[in-house]
């Protein structure tokens, strides 16, 4: 399932938490769009590099893209710093 | 029969709750289950879907980093890897060779990505040392 939101937790002590929830799904309206709009040209350099063997590398790398999109969602990361008593909270859902 | 389904099947001949909410209960007592064992394919092994980090101090005062990446995305770097270009491929090799890993990514197919992956259902590591750090598959 393609990621919707990343929600960024900052929490530091006397310090007001911050929660910021991203609309990813604002960003990869842009992302496909400019995907889209690169595919004729990724074509163009697969036909050029042919010669060379590598237009499989740039089409596969090309449809790579939107496999990592999809698969982002379920990342987590979560730092706790006890120095400066602060907890970072990164959220792909 | 856990304690849970006891307590639903008591509650029923008590008269307690009816034939339909017992029956309601104990749908939600084995979608529980189900949740909690994990879900497992047709050979009966767990499918794995995150490779869990986790860095935790040993004394007090540390810093602590926990980190779950889904698996997909460890598949698809996998498969990446494997286009990656001859020059960089063969750089590549030289320094996990150096290192003592003789990994070839360019000769991996998609059945040895998912070999690989499904491997991960016994991973476990520990390193003890300032910090703990755990490394497994859920």
């Amino acid at each position: 399932m393609i990621p919707v939101w990343m929600k960024v937790k900052v929490k530091e002590k006397g310090k007001r938490t911050v929660n910021i929830p991203l609309p990813l799904f604002l960003v990869w309206i842009i992302v496909f769009a400019l995907l889209i709009a690169v595919l004729p040209l990724v074509l163009v350099a697969a036909i050029l590099a042919y010669p060379f063997g590598t237009s499989k590398t740039i089409l596969y790398s090309y449809f790579m893209i939107y496999a990592l999109i999809f698969s982002l969602s379920g990342l987590r990361v979560n730092v706790d710093t006890k120095e400066q008593d602060k907890t970072v909270y990164i959220k792909i859902v | 029969m856990n304690e849970e389904r006891k307590k639903i099947l008591e509650m029923l001949s008590e008269g307690k709750i009816s034939v339909e909410e017992a029956e309601k209960l104990m749908d939600a007592v084995s979608k529980e289950e189900q949740e909690s064992k994990g879900f497992k394919d047709t050979s009966g092994r767990k499918i794995l879907k995150y490779l869990r980090v986790v860095v935790e101090p040993k004394q007090k005062g540390g810093d602590r980093v926990n980190i779950r990446v889904p698996l997909n995305l460890i598949r698809a770097g996998l498969k990446w890897a494997a286009f990656m270009p001859k020059e960089a491929q063969d750089k590549v090799d030289e320094v996990l060779t150096e290192k003592g890993l003789d990994l070839n990514f360019k000769n991996m197919s998609k059945q040895d990505v998912e070999e690989l992956i499904r491997t991960l259902d016994d991973l476990e590591i520990d390193i003890e040392g300032k910090e703990k750090v755990r490394v497994y598959c859920e």
